[in-house]
C-alpha cells in the first residue's frame, strides 16, 4: 500500500503525459481532418453545412490511409534518408570527441578541471532554438567570423548550400551535445576502481596504454546509453532545421520528418493536414527509432562476444 | 572578403532572429470582451482586441496612435491593438490558438492568400449582416478577396499589385526604355547584359508570391469556384505564357536569379547590377533604403504587360482585417475595421497601398523625394485599378505555395524549369482540396 502510494506521483504524471497522449494520438491516427459538408449544401467550395452545427471540420475514420500515406510519402522518406545520413555521421563523431574530451579531463595532464568540465558542458545550457539562431548568425556570409577567417585562406563557404545544410546543422548538434555526452562518459570513467589504474601501473602500462586498454573498455556501457540517446535525438531532429528553413525556403516545411510532423498538424503547409496525418508520421517514426534502437543493441552485443 | 555589415542587412538579419524568436514566443492577454450588443458605455467600453502585423515604423503614424484617435472618439468601444512580429504564417497559428482557447480575440490581419485556409480552419466569422454599409467603402477586387463562398469575413486593408521599379539613370545611360510588354523587356534585358546589368530578377524566396501574381496578370484565375467545385488550372494557357516569358529569360541569363531577402540582392542592388526588378505594390515604402540616399534617379512603373491591348497586373500580398471566430461584437468590430482601414494616411505612412476608395492617397514628400521627385503612390493607385479581380487564392493555398516556394528556389538555368514548376503546383492544388474533402473539378 505504502509502496502504491510512493509510486503515485510518478505513475499519475506518467500516465498524463505519457501514456495518454500516446493513446490519443494513436486514435487519431485513423481519422483525417476533412471539410463538413451535408447533403442538402448548395455551394460546398469552402465546405459547408446546412443545419446549426458551426463545425467547418470533421474529423472523419479512413481506417490506415494515414498510415498509407506516410509510407508511400517521398517527403517522408525523403526526410527519414536525410537524418539517417545525418546520424550515421554525426553520431560517431560526437561520440568520439566526447569520449576524447572525458578521457583528457580524467588524466592527469588537465589542471583546473572544473573549468574546463564546465566550459565544455556549457553549450548544452543554451536552448536549441537559441543555439540554431546564433549559428545561423555564425553561417551568415556578411556577417560571419568564421567566413572572414575562411577569407584570408581564399575560400568562399556557402554554409546554406543543399550540399553543406545537412553538415552545418550536424555542427549545431555537435556542439551542443558534445559536452553532454562527455559527462556521461566522465562519470563512468570516474567509477572505475582504482586498483585496476595500480595494477597496469605495476605491470608497467603507460598512460597511453591505460587510456586504450582500461578506461575505454570500461565505458562502454556508458558508450551505448550515450549512442542510444543520439540515435533518439537525432530521429527528433526539429529545432535546427525548422529555424534554417526560415532563411532558406528550398528546404520546405518536411525537411526532417519532425518538421513534417509539425507543419502537418499546424498551419496547412503540407496537404493532408490535421492532427490525423501528423500522428501517422510520429508513430511511423518511432517505431522507426525503436528499430534503429534494437538494431543498435543488438550488434552491439554481437561484437560484445 | 571584406567584413561589410550593411545598415539593411544589419535590419534584415535582426528582423529574421526577431521572427524566428516568436517562434517559441505565445503571449497575448486572455481578456474577454464585455457583454453588449450595441457597443457599451463610457464607463463599461466594449472591448475589441485586434492583432496585427503592419511595421509601425519610424516617422509612421503608430496603430495605437491612430486606434488611441478611434477610442477618443468612441467612448462606447475600446480597441487594444497588438502587434505580431513573426511571419504570417506564425500569425495564422497564434489566430487558430487564440479561437480554440476562446480568448476573445475580435479582429486580425489575415493576408488574401490566407482568408480561405483560415476559413475552412474554423477561424473566421461570417459577418456579411454587418457589412453590407462598409463595402462601398473599397475597391471590388479587395472586397471580393474578403468574401469566401457569398460570406463577407472582414474588410480589405491594402492590396500589392505587382509593379516593376527601375533606375531611369542607368536606363538612359543604355539608351533603353522602360519596356511595356515582355518583348520589349527581352530586347531591353538583352542590351542591359552587355553592359553587365540585369533589368529583371527570377527571386527564389518569393516564388509562390511573384508568380501567382504573374499568372493572375496574365489572365489566369488559378482557382475558379463553380457549382460543381473548384476549377485548378495553374496549366492553364495564361500561366503557361508566363512560364514561357520566365524561361526564356533565365536561360538566356537575361534575368538574375537570387534570393529576395538575400544580402546577394542588396549587393547586387546597391552595386548597380539590378537596375530594374518586378516587385509588389509594397516595395516602394523600403525597396531603396539599401542604398542609403535620400534622393534616388529609380522609379516606378507599370508591369510589362502580356497582352499589350489589355494590360493587367497581379496580387503580390495585400491584406484585411478579418472577424475572427468567437469575438463577442462582431458588429464593433466591423465598424472598428471600417474605421481604421478608410484611415487613408495613416495607412499610406505604414508603406500601404491601400484598399480603401474614400480618399485619394498622397504620396509622402520623402517617398517623392526618394524616386525621383515622382508621384508614386498616384501609379500604384492606378495599378491597383488594373488588377485582375478573377484571381482567387484557393482554400489549401498554404499547401500549394508551399510547393510552389519550395521547388521555385531550386530553378536555374539547367536547374528546375517554369514548366515543372507549375505542374508541381496543379498537381498539388488537385490533390490538397481532394485531401481536405472539398469538390474538385477534373
Amino acid at each position: 500500500m505504502v509502496g502504491w502510494a510512493f509510486m503515485a506521483p510518478f505513475a499519475l504524471l506518467f500516465l498524463l503525459v505519457f501514456i495518454v497522449p500516446i493513446l490519443a494520438s494513436v486514435k487519431e491516427s485513423f481519422f483525417r481532418q476533412v471539410a463538413a459538408i451535408d447533403e442538402e449544401c448548395a455551394n460546398p467550395l469552402y465546405g459547408c453545412t446546412t443545419g446549426s452545427a458551426d463545425e467547418v471540420v470533421t474529423s472523419s475514420f479512413v481506417g490506415w490511409d494515414n498510415f498509407l500515406y506516410v509510407l508511400t510519402s517521398e517527403m517522408f522518406w525523403s526526410g527519414v534518408g536525410r537524418v539517417m545520413l545525418f546520424g550515421a555521421v554525426q553520431v560517431p563523431v560526437m561520440i568520439i570527441a566526447s569520449l576524447f574530451l572525458a578521457i583528457l579531463i580524467d588524466s592527469t595532464i588537465i589542471k583546473r578541471v572544473t573549468v574546463f568540465r564546465l566550459g565544455y558542458f556549457l553549450p548544452f545550457a543554451i536552448p536549441g532554438v537559441i543555439a540554431a539562431l546564433v549559428w545561423t548568425y555564425l553561417y551568415t556570409p556578411e556577417l560571419s567570423p568564421i567566413s572572414d577567417v575562411l577569407g584570408w585562406f581564399g575560400l568562399e563557404v556557402d554554409f546554406f548550400s543543399t550540399n553543406l545544410m545537412l553538415w552545418s546543422m550536424a555542427n549545431i548538434t555537435t556542439w551542443t551535445f558534445t559536452g553532454y555526452n562527455m559527462l556521461i562518459f566522465l562519470a563512468a570513467l570516474q567509477a572505475i576502481p582504482g586498483e585496476l589504474y595500480e595494477a597496469a601501473r605495476i605491470d608497467g602500462a603507460n598512460a597511453w596504454q591505460v587510456a586504450t586498454r582500461i578506461k575505454v573498455p570500461m565505458v562502454r556501457g556508458a558508450a551505448m546509453l550515450a549512442v542510444l540517446l543520439s540515435i533518439i535525438g537525432t530521429v527528433q531532429l526539429f529545432n535546427e532545421p525548422t529555424v534554417l528553413a526560415v532563411r532558406n525556403g528550398w528546404m520546405g516545411p518536411g525537411y526532417t520528418p519532425m518538421m513534417m510532423a509539425y507543419n502537418t498538424a499546424i498551419g496547412g503547409q503540407i496537404s493532408p493536414s490535421g492532427v490525423g496525418p501528423a500522428s501517422a508520421i510520429s508513430l511511423v517514426m518511432a517505431v522507426l527509432a525503436g528499430l534503429l534502437a534494437l538494431v543498435y543493441m543488438l550488434v552491439q552485443r554481437r561484437l560484445a562476444k | 572578403m571584406t567584413h561589410s555589415v550593411k545598415k539593411g542587412n544589419k535590419a534584415l538579419v535582426g528582423a529574421f532572429f526577431a521572427s524566428v524568436l516568436m517562434i517559441s514566443g505565445c503571449g497575448g492577454t486572455a481578456e474577454t470582451a464585455e457583454e453588449g450588443t450595441t457597443g457599451g458605455t463610457a464607463e463599461d467600453p466594449v472591448v475589441i482586441q485586434y492583432l496585427h502585423r503592419l511595421p509601425d515604423g519610424e516617422g509612421m503614424t503608430l496603430v495605437q496612435d491612430s486606434i488611441d484617435r478611434f477610442n477618443d472618439e468612441h467612448p462606447g468601444i475600446q480597441v487594444e491593438p497588438t502587434k505580431f512580429d513573426g511571419q504570417p504564417d506564425e500569425s495564422y497559428s497564434k489566430i487558430h490558438q487564440s479561437v480554440v482557447a476562446g480568448d476573445g480575440l475580435c479582429l486580425a490581419q489575415v493576408g488574401y492568400d490566407a482568408i480561405g485556409s483560415s476559413f475552412i480552419a474554423g477561424d473566421l466569422m461570417d459577418v456579411s449582416e454587418y457589412a453590407d454599409e462598409y463595402t462601398g467603402n473599397y475597391a471590388e477586387g479587395p472586397m471580393t478577396q474578403m468574401t469566401v463562398g457569398g460570406a463577407v469575413v472582414g474588410l480589405p486593408q491594402d492590396t500589392g499589385p505587382l509593379i516593376y521599379m527601375y533606375d531611369t539613370a542607368a536606363f538612359d545611360d543604355l539608351g533603353i526604355e522602360v519596356p511595356t510588354n515582355w518583348d520589349e523587356f527581352y530586347e531591353a534585358a538583352k542590351v542591359a547584359r552587355e553592359d553587365g546589368k540585369y533589368i529583371g530578377t527570377f527571386q527564389t524566396d518569393e516564388v509562390k508570391a511573384l508568380m501567382s501574381g504573374q499568372a493572375a496578370a496574365a489572365g489566369s484565375t488559378w482557382f475558379e469556384g463553380t457549382e460543381d467545385g473548384w476549377e485548378v488550372s495553374l496549366d492553364d494557357e495564361a500561366t503557361g505564357q508566363v512560364a514561357e516569358v520566365y524561361q526564356k529569360l533565365i536561360d538566356e541569363d537575361l534575368i538574375k536569379v537570387v534570393g529576395r531577402w538575400d544580402t546577394s540582392f542588396t549587393d547586387a542592388l546597391v552595386g548597380g547590377e539590378i537596375i530594374g526588378t518586378v516587385g509588389a505594390g509594397w516595395e516602394p515604402a523600403f525597396f531603396l533604403g539599401d542604398l542609403e540616399q535620400e534622393e534616388t534617379s529609380w522609379e516606378v512603373a507599370h508591369l510589362p504587360a502580356f497582352d499589350p491591348s489589355n494590360p493587367s497586373t497581379g496580387p503580390d500580398g495585400g491584406s484585411g482585417v478579418a472577424v475572427v471566430k468567437g469575438c463577442e461584437n462582431p458588429e464593433e468590430a466591423m465598424l472598428v475595421a471600417d474605421w481604421y482601414n478608410t484611415q487613408v494616411p495613416d495607412l499610406v505612412s505604414q508603406g500601404l497601398v491601400v484598399a480603401a476608395t474614400t480618399e485619394e492617397p498622397q504620396t509622402p514628400e520623402d517617398i517623392k523625394k526618394l524616386w525621383n521627385g515622382q508621384d508614386v503612390y498616384s501609379v500604384l493607385a492606378e495599378a491597383n485599378d488594373r488588377m485582375n479581380p478573377d484571381f482567387a487564392f484557393g482554400p489549401t493555398w498554404p499547401s500549394v505555395g508551399a510547393v510552389l516556394n519550395e521547388t521555385g528556389a531550386t530553378v536555374s538555368q539547367g536547374g528546375t524549369s517554369m514548366e515543372e514548376l507549375f505542374d508541381a503546383g496543379q498537381t498539388a492544388a488537385v490533390t490538397s482540396l481532394e485531401d481536405a474533402g472539398l469538390p474538385v473539378v477534373e
